[in-house]
């Protein structure tokens, strides 16, 4: 059983994710340093939609250095191959594969033009979105989970732009710059919501979980998840963690804007846990009126004493 | 051991004496601007920022050489008025102190007196209390003569969140640094141009340059000191997480020691904000470092 990134199964009645570098196999197989792996990877997706087990296919491409002049052309092979959806993702960490923005956006929108042209779903990742004009709406929102942050940019708070965009790579800025003269942020005419790490804001996050909040014994908030440690008496404790809705990844329960799951339950088992966590996620999903957010570009928001 | 994923209860995990007195609910909390701020978490069962500071004095084995006097500073101005620093450069370790003087008093005679035991403060220098922080540098030179030459005057500017720094004696003062606070997200259209109108780094011609010395990992502070100084200019990230400061420690190499108990006490010092700076100019067509500064709360 193949798997994805996260540890889940991938489910082929679903489809198939494949790696695609170049449009040639000497480019492909340097990318993924493996002689060969051009030719396996065709011979492969024949097999599986020759068997009848291949309903979907998408193809995921690295923005590199040397092979940006081949993202339009990868597009006709992702095509050949029969995908339906290709992604450019520009490289996160790998320094020595990137290249300047100057280079790598009119390779990618280039790239976009020929999906649209061969009707496939085009999507790019960890470019600025203010660089890719017409073709923004196809960048991918980038949670950036590190600490410190993957990704930063000099406009981050000026820039309408930012709650989807993550900026730059950390690693591309120590590279290339900041690039300041290069972006083209678009400037916020409208206030963040509010959210200043008040106690009125701590209060409306502690709220959430009704009569479970007399059980918390700290939050802690940040640009990606509240997570609250319950305490539950004799020894017995678990940790909460509300992280923004999605329609899909595994949850416990979900309210109006968070995804809702526990983890580190101790002296906890059985129905007992199962009792706990569904009273407070039944809570959660009553008293979410939307109006709290996990918004991943603002400033980690400080919080008083519990 | 506690570690980062555990969900113990921290209020009752006692503070071992390693890592110092625990850190109390009361306790002021302030950055190097003295500026106060909200703890992130609840203290309870957290240890204090100046278990850094004697950890890195252990670490350089001047523990014992610097703690009875930085004790004594403790005790006599008051906690919520003082920030130690630990300066990692070409000439080894400084240990600095600012000391806030809000009511402009006579702090210099103060700190004489304190310190008397152990050292002599800017001999011949009359306190006229004319500065808003004071700073003294401890070094391997100032415990071989038992006196500290000089001191910095930190005054506030005429403009808003200004400050000019002087280094004065009985000789008279000369100005060393010049610093410009702003909040490093909102306001970077004001710290972008004063970080580039550099004396030591061509930034024009080498636009990569900036990511270099505006370091991105440490952008999520809260306020930026764009510092110019004689021969560099350096920035500080103040108000920068537990995660961040354990990012800088290893990136600059401190001693193992300090990084091994910071993080090692990561969950205990996740309360805090940390503020580092990071000196810098330019040497041929590269950006180094002559010296990076770890501060907190005394």
């Amino acid at each position: 059983m193949p798997y994805d990134e996260d540890g889940d199964a991938i489910d082929l009645a679903v489809g198939v994710i494949v790696e695609l570098h170049g449009d040639e196999p000497a480019l492909h197989d340097r990318a993924v340093g493996r002689p060969g792996a051009f030719a396996r990877l065709e011979a492969v997706i024949a097999k599986l939609r020759a068997a009848g087990r291949l309903p979907a296919l998408a193809c995921e491409a690295s923005i590199r250095a040397d092979n940006l002049d081949a993202l339009p052309r990868i597009v006709g092979v992702a095509k050949r191959l029969g995908a339906e959806r290709c992604t450019f993702i520009a490289p996160v960490t790998e320094a020595a594969q990137m290249a300047p923005l100057d280079a790598t956006i009119p390779a990618v929108r280039e790239a976009l033009t020929r999906c649209r042209e061969l009707d496939i779903d085009g999507h790019v990742r960890h470019q600025p979105a203010c660089l890719l004009g017409g073709d923004a709406e196809a960048l991918e929102a980038t949670r950036d989970a590190s600490d410190p942050p993957a990704f930063a940019c000099l406009f981050a708070s000026r820039c309408e732009l930012s709650e989807r965009c993550a900026g730059l790579p950390t690693a591309y800025i120590h590279r290339f710059g900041w690039e300041p003269h290069r972006l083209q942020p678009v400037l916020r005419d409208s206030p963040w919501p509010r959210d200043d790490g008040s106690p009125e804001a701590f209060a409306a996050w502690l709220a959430l979980l009704g009569p479970a909040a007399s059980r918390v014994t700290a939050v802690e908030l940040d640009r990606l998840a509240a997570r609250y440690r319950v305490d539950l008496g004799r020894g017995r404790s678990l940790v909460l963690e509300l992280t923004p809705r999605t329609q899909d990844r595994p949850a416990l329960a979900r309210s109006r804007s968070f995804d809702i799951r526990y983890t580190k339950a101790t002296g906890l088992g059985g129905p007992g846990l199962a009792r706990v966590v569904e009273t407070i996620a039944a809570a959660i999903v009553a008293r979410d009126d939307g109006s709290l957010d996990l918004d991943p570009r603002r400033v980690l928001p400080p919080l008083p004493p519990a | 051991m506690y570690t980062r994923n555990s969900v113990e209860n921290p209020r009752h995990r006692p503070v071992d004496s390693a890592a110092g007195p625990g850190a109390s609910a009361g306790e002021p909390h302030f950055d190097l601007a003295f500026a106060p701020y909200r703890p992130l978490r609840p203290t309870a069962g957290k240890v204090r920022g100046d278990a850094l500071l004697w950890t890195a004095l252990d670490a350089a084995g001047e523990r014992e050489r610097w703690e009875p006097l930085l004790r004594a500073i403790q005790r006599g101005v008051g906690r919520g008025r003082t920030i130690w620093g630990a300066s990692r450069g070409d000439a080894g370790t400084t240990w600095r102190l600012r000391l806030a003087n809000p009511k402009r008093e006579h702090l210099i005679d103060s700190l004489r007196t304190a310190l008397e035991p152990w050292l002599t403060i800017a001999p011949g220098l009359a306190d006229d209390g004319a500065y808003d922080v004071l700073g003294i540098d401890l070094n391997t030179a100032v415990a071989t003569n038992r006196s500290v030459a000089s001191v910095k005057h930190h005054v506030r500017g005429a403009q808003p969140r200004t400050l000019t720094v002087w280094e004065v004696d009985s000789a008279g003062r000369r100005r060393v640094d010049e610093v410009l606070i702003v909040e490093a997200k909102r306001e970077i259209n004001v710290a972008l141009p004063r970080i580039k109108a550099s004396r030591v780094v061509d930034f024009a011609g080498d636009r990569s340059r900036l990511g270099r010395a505006l370091i991105p990992e440490l952008f999520a502070c809260r306020h930026v000191h764009v510092c110019r100084r004689d021969d560099v200019d350096a920035l500080v990230y103040s108000g920068i997480n537990v995660d961040h400061l354990l990012w800088f420690l290893a990136r600059f190499a401190f001693p193992p020691a300090l990084v091994d108990f910071a993080r090692g006490e990561r969950e205990r010092l996740d309360h805090l904000l940390f503020d580092v700076e990071v000196a810098y100019r330019q040497s041929g067509a590269a950006i180094v470092y002559p010296e990076t500064t770890l501060y907190g709360a005394l």
